[in-house]
């Protein structure tokens, strides 16, 4: 039956406008997230990711514009926020409790209870590589352990839809790893995820299509090869001999590298095709990093 | 529900987790019950005026004047014999409902002045002294001193009026002289000496001007004695000082629970737990209920250990155990709603300091500092606005002041009405984002 639902809409934003005060934090956000892709929103600080995500799970009313999930309707209904599983951008943990103890108690508030709840949080602990530290207390975690940590309390329903908001945000690289890995995990079980994130690196490895999103509005929106022929620009052949680079803009790089490599006098040749960061540089003039 | 006790499971194991959060709700109250009880074995406080209830079983012009006399001054507070019965009617207290309103602790003593008293009064030196019969918890030694002292120097300020008021004088001797002559008894000698004393004090007093509060009053009174004071010994039911204290400390503890979950609701908001509690299946209402879940919890659990610790180890035994249970039930829903008020406030820090401080006002002129007992009026008056005080009546109501469950509706009536508007209000300004 499923089969016959892909490629289903799961999440459906239309028309989304959110402003504090005065300040428009999103504008005219329109978009449909396809059951079992994983889903990137791209963009800098500020550019309203997390209003969009708040938005979408129900945490923030939007202005103007409707939110659905799965065709039942906005997530403002507690059955309909059940399908959700979120791990928010600001920590939210309890630091007293243990690494299990959050579990447990999140789990609880979705239905789980008994054995299947104390098995839930084993699974998930598993997942994000913190076994070993199930009874620790969150307070004592590494910045690290705890991104992973808030990520698996989204994982405690065990839900078909995942918003995980800037995972990655702060963490070790050893942790970062987890994390992508695990994201990859969800995609092959068929599970939804929305990603948010201002590494251009992490939207381009993980991430089946992307939005590029700046001050409240959406750029583009594709898979990574559709936004870079579209938005990136063409590619920059760097041919060096000795000390002396000379820089060729082409868009098929390999149309230039028999002549480069017939020169005797050439020492390298370096190809940058062009990546996310230049699909934001050329839509907003501006660099990600900025 | 599952999800209202996951939150207020949560909640407890966080409180008991938190060594600062649960000093306040347990050691501080555990100290107070125990320190204050230890310091005040064996001595009450000098009260600002004794709450006296006065029967006059004499009914003479004489113990009018007395009774009159002992509202004079700040000393005393008179209560007269009659209570006002549920039907409108007045009832006449006898001195075994004397005796049974002292033992509850709703009046200090209370004083006696049989049939006989005005005229024992009105002569000195023959027949019984009069006599006046108090009724006074014997432990209590400061006080029932103070009662017998009191009641003497009321006595002597008799006796310089019969000194000085000719009147009285001249028909005292008169009576004397009477009394004498129809004593068949007495030697012949003493007769001799005595009628020309009593003929001469006759003529003297005359001859005294009225204001002569003369010294020579108590002097000529000081060798016999104008009035004889019978205690009856009335055992106080609280003159067990941990009957005090124990209510007391249970509602330091109160406040504590009630300052600890609303702080850690505002807590919710500020570490981000809120955002992720509103992401999940459960309602505005069951996370605030699980909430006021906890903090109830807390309060009714802290509350009976404290009170079966003070039957166990201090020997207070409640004068009713479903009424106490009704008290400690009003006195949580109250306390719940005071959380959901303190929950309203937009940081931990304005939470934490801002609202100990009005706490700690509504502690202190509700009596959780100073007994209410021994309250001026105006402290007094000022303590029904603080539902601290209720609900420390409410809790002797069932401790030791043997309260009917008439008596425990207006304390308790007033916690859960104090709990509801609380909850109520709490619940609607709560700030759900940080928006
Ligand atoms: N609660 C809020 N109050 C006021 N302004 C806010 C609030 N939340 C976000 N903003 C503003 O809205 C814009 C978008 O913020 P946000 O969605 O957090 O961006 P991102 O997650 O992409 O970094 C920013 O300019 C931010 O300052
Ligand atoms: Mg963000």
């Amino acid at each position: 039956m499923d089969a016959f639902r892909y490629p289903a809409r799961v999440l459906t934003l239309t028309n989304l406008r959110k402003s504090f005060g005065r300040h428009v934090a999103v504008e005219g956000l329109s978009l449909s997230i396809a059951r079992g892709e994983v889903f990137g929103f791209l963009g800098p600080n500020g550019a309203g990711k997390t209003t969009s995500i708040n938005m979408a799970v129900g945490l923030l009313t939007p202005d103007s514009g409707t939110v659905d999930l799965d065709g039942r309707g906005p997530p403002t209904t507690p059955s309909v926020r059940a399908a959700i599983g979120v791990a928010p951008q600001a920590l939210a943990l309890y630091d007293d409790l243990s690494a299990a103890e959050n579990l447990m108690f999140f789990g609880r508030l979705y239905g789980l209870s008994g054995a299947a709840l104390a098995a839930r949080a084993r699974h998930v602990l598993g997942l994000v590589g913190l076994e070993d530290r199930a009874r620790g207390r969150a307070s004592t975690f590494s910045g690290g352990m705890k991104r992973r940590l808030n990520l698996a309390v989204a994982l405690m329903p065990d839900p078909p839809l995942l918003l995980l908001d800037e995972p990655t945000a702060g963490v070790d690289p050893q942790s970062r790893n987890n994390i992508l890995d695990l994201v990859r995990t969800l995609r092959e079980q068929g599970r939804t995820v929305v990603y948010t994130t201002h590494y251009m690196e992490e939207a381009q490895k993980l991430c089946d299509r992307v939005a590029v999103i700046d001050r409240g509005r959406l750029l583009a929106l594709g898979t990574v090869d559709e936004l870079i022929t579209m938005h990136g620009g063409r590619s920059v052949v760097r041919i060096e001999r000795g000390t002396e680079v000379r820089r060729v803009e082409t868009a098929d790089p390999m149309l230039e590298l028999p002549a480069a490599l017939a020169d005797r006098a050439t020492t390298a040749v370096h190809i940058d095709r062009p990546d996310l960061e230049s699909v934001f540089l050329n839509l907003t003039g501006r660099s990600l990093r900025d | 529900m599952q999800r209202v006790l996951a939150i207020a499971g949560k909640d407890v194991r966080l409180l008991l987790r938190d060594r600062g959060g649960l000093f306040f709700t347990v050691g501080l109250p555990l100290l107070f019950a125990v320190f204050f009880g230890v310091v005040s074995a064996g001595f009450t406080g000098a009260a600002e005026g004794i709450d006296v209830l006065v029967i006059d079983e004499d009914h003479t012009d004489a113990s009018r004047a007395f009774v009159d006399r002992l509202k004079e001054g700040e000393d005393f507070r008179v209560y007269p014999n009659v209570a006002e019965q549920p039907d409108g009617s007045e009832k006449t207290l006898t001195r075994d409902d004397a005796a049974a309103l002292v033992r509850s602790g709703k009046r200090s003593a209370f004083i006696v002045l049989p049939a006989g008293f005005g005229d024992a009064s009105r002569r000195m030196f023959w027949g019984d002294p009069m006599t006046i019969i108090v009724g006074v918890d014997p432990s209590q030694k400061a006080r029932a001193g103070m009662i017998t002292g009191l009641l003497t120097a009321r006595a002597y300020s008799r006796m310089q009026d019969l000194f000085t008021n000719p009147a009285i004088m001249a028909e005292q001797s008169r009576r004397a002289i009477d009394a004498i002559n129809a004593d068949k008894d007495m030697p012949a000698a003493t007769r001799a000496v005595l009628v020309p004393f009593l003929t001469s004090l006759d003529t003297f007093s005359k001859g005294l001007p009225n204001a002569a509060h003369a010294d020579g009053a108590g002097g000529a009174a000081g060798g016999f004695q104008p009035v004889k004071i019978e205690t009856v010994p009335i055992t106080l039911k609280k003159s067990n000082p941990y009957s005090l204290t124990f209510p007391q400390g249970i509602l330091w503890g109160m406040l504590g629970a009630a300052a600890g979950f609303g702080i850690s609701l505002v807590a919710e908001r500020t570490r981000g737990t809120l955002m992720r509690l509103r992401a999940s299946p459960a309602s505005p209402l069951e996370i605030l209920a699980g909430k006021g879940l906890a903090c109830f919890l807390v309060i009714v659990e802290m509350a009976s250990a404290l009170l079966i610790l003070a039957r166990l180890v201090f020997g207070v035994v409640p004068t009713s155990v479903p009424l106490l249970a009704l008290a400690v039930v009003s006195c949580a829903l109250c306390f719940v709603g005071v959380m959901m008020l303190m929950s309203m406030f937009k940081t931990e820090a304005a939470a934490g300091g801002g609202g100990w401080a009005i706490l700690l006002v509504l502690a202190m002129i509700g009596g959780g500092m100073i007994p209410l007992e021994i309250m001026g009026g105006f402290l007094r008056t000022l303590s029904t606005f603080s539902p601290v005080s209720w609900a420390i009546r409410a809790m002797e109501g069932g401790l030791w002041r043997d309260f009917t469950l008439q008596q425990m509706l207006l304390p308790c009536g007033i916690l859960i009405g104090v709990g509801i508007i609380g909850t109520l209000v709490g619940a609607a300004g709560f700030r759900w984002s940080a928006e």
